[in-house]
């Protein structure tokens, strides 16, 4: 029986709370839409994907993070959470490149174990300022969107990511999108 | 006392496993003094010590008794003296992770087994000082009991005889520490490990649901 990967994988308990998907999110990586809870490799998530947030309003603003729960490794994630990305004001219908960068794209560089990379959304009720933190390490999603008054995520993707050269995990059939 | 004496000396004789009557009488007499004695003898720090400290025990006890009781004193020591643990756990094993939530302070029947104690291992600066865990165990030991066997009990195969346990530490005591230190690190790197494949297990499935989604659409 299938279930949702963002609960299997527990992104569902260590990132976010359970919620309702109420909107849609594509990760777009070198023109590859990325499968939720696919596995990539460092070189192919080097530089920022596009994010498009399909829709039909345009004045609803989306908040999008990109996090990693799983630093510096899934056995000690003592860095629990690293904030990879942080764009705000992204207006529905449009993607990532039509929002606030307040936090800038870095590259996942796992060094141990295999980690999960987040992508989540939150539906803005205005446009608002979001203060860049002072940090990347130990970012706390949740806190975050309590503080800006997010709301519960409104779509959460993620995928799964190792060493360049790393062998960890079972060999899968390939996905198209991923390896 | 002397009738105390006499549980142990000839439940020891009867049984086969020592661990039994040393249960049965600690916990029957739980403020015999020689309870207290296993609790701070709670760890094998001074393994020979320890063993030898138990049986002069043993053997001072019954001075005052009947000739048939100090009799039966000099089975005890071939008898092997069981790990000393509180009445309610299991192994040397549990006894440990006993110790370990004893530095949680009070979560030990909270949350479920492994991501609670994930945070234990992880969180807790593992004191070192033998009363701190005497302490701790002797608060937990309802705790303790009740809630580690069901967790810990497929990993503990059985007491381990003292003999084999002592030989056991030494071989390992590379560092200056003792075999506490190494059954803390054991315990951590299996909890570790079960998480590992908890998460191996999860990526899998993720995978698998991935494909049946795939598949059905």
């Amino acid at each position: 029986m299938s279930r949702d990967p963002l609960v299997v994988g527990r992104v569902v308990g260590d990132v976010l709370d359970p919620f309702i998907r109420s909107a849609f999110l594509r990760v777009i990586y070198n023109n590859r839409e990325v499968t939720n809870g696919s596995e990539l490799k460092p070189s192919a998530v080097v530089h920022q994907p596009r994010v498009d947030i399909p829709g039909r309003d345009m004045r609803t603003l989306y908040t999008l993070v990109m996090v990693d729960p799983d630093a510096p490794s899934p056995t000690n994630p003592t860095k629990r959470e690293h904030l990879h990305w942080l764009v705000t004001d992204i207006p529905e219908t449009t993607n990532s490149g039509f929002g606030n960068e307040i936090v800038g794209y870095e590259s996942p560089r796992p060094t141990a174990g295999i980690h999960r990379f987040v992508f989540v959304l939150f539906r803005q009720e205005v446009r608002q300022i979001i203060d860049k933190p002072g940090w990347r390490q130990n970012f706390n999603t949740r806190d975050f969107a309590a503080l800006y008054n997010l709301g519960p995520p409104v779509a959460a993707m993620y995928f799964n990511c190792q060493r360049e050269n790393g062998c960890g995990g079972r060999r899968y059939i390939r996905l198209t999108g991923s390896k | 006392m002397e009738e105390v004496w006499k549980d142990i000396s000839l439940a020891t004789l009867h049984s086969e496993r020592p661990l039994a009557p040393l249960m049965e009488t600690t916990h029957s007499h739980p403020h015999h003094h020689h309870h207290h004695l296993h609790l701070h003898r709670a760890h094998p720090t001074a393994s020979p010590s320890f063993r030898t400290m138990i049986l002069q025990d043993f053997l001072s006890g019954p001075c005052s008794t009947v000739s048939p009781a100090a009799a039966t004193m000099e089975h005890i020591p071939l008898s092997p003296s069981p790990p000393p643990l509180p009445p309610t756990a299991l192994s040397l094993n549990s006894g440990l992770e006993l110790r370990c939530l004893s530095g949680d302070g009070g979560a030990a029947g909270g949350g479920g087994g492994g991501g609670s104690l994930l945070g234990n291992a992880r969180s807790r600066s593992c004191s070192n000082s033998n009363e701190s865990r005497v302490n701790g165990q002797a608060q937990k030991n309802g705790h303790g009991g009740s809630f580690m066997p069901s967790y810990f009990s497929d990993a503990v195969i059985g007491p381990p005889s003292p003999a084999g346990f002592f030989s056991f530490c030494s071989k390992k005591r590379m560092m200056p520490e003792g075999p506490v230190i190494d059954g803390d690190r054991r315990y951590k790197r299996m909890i570790k490990n079960r998480e590992s494949a908890a998460r191996s297990r999860a990526r899998k499935q993720a995978h698998l649901s991935i494909l049946l989604t795939l598949s059905s659409s």
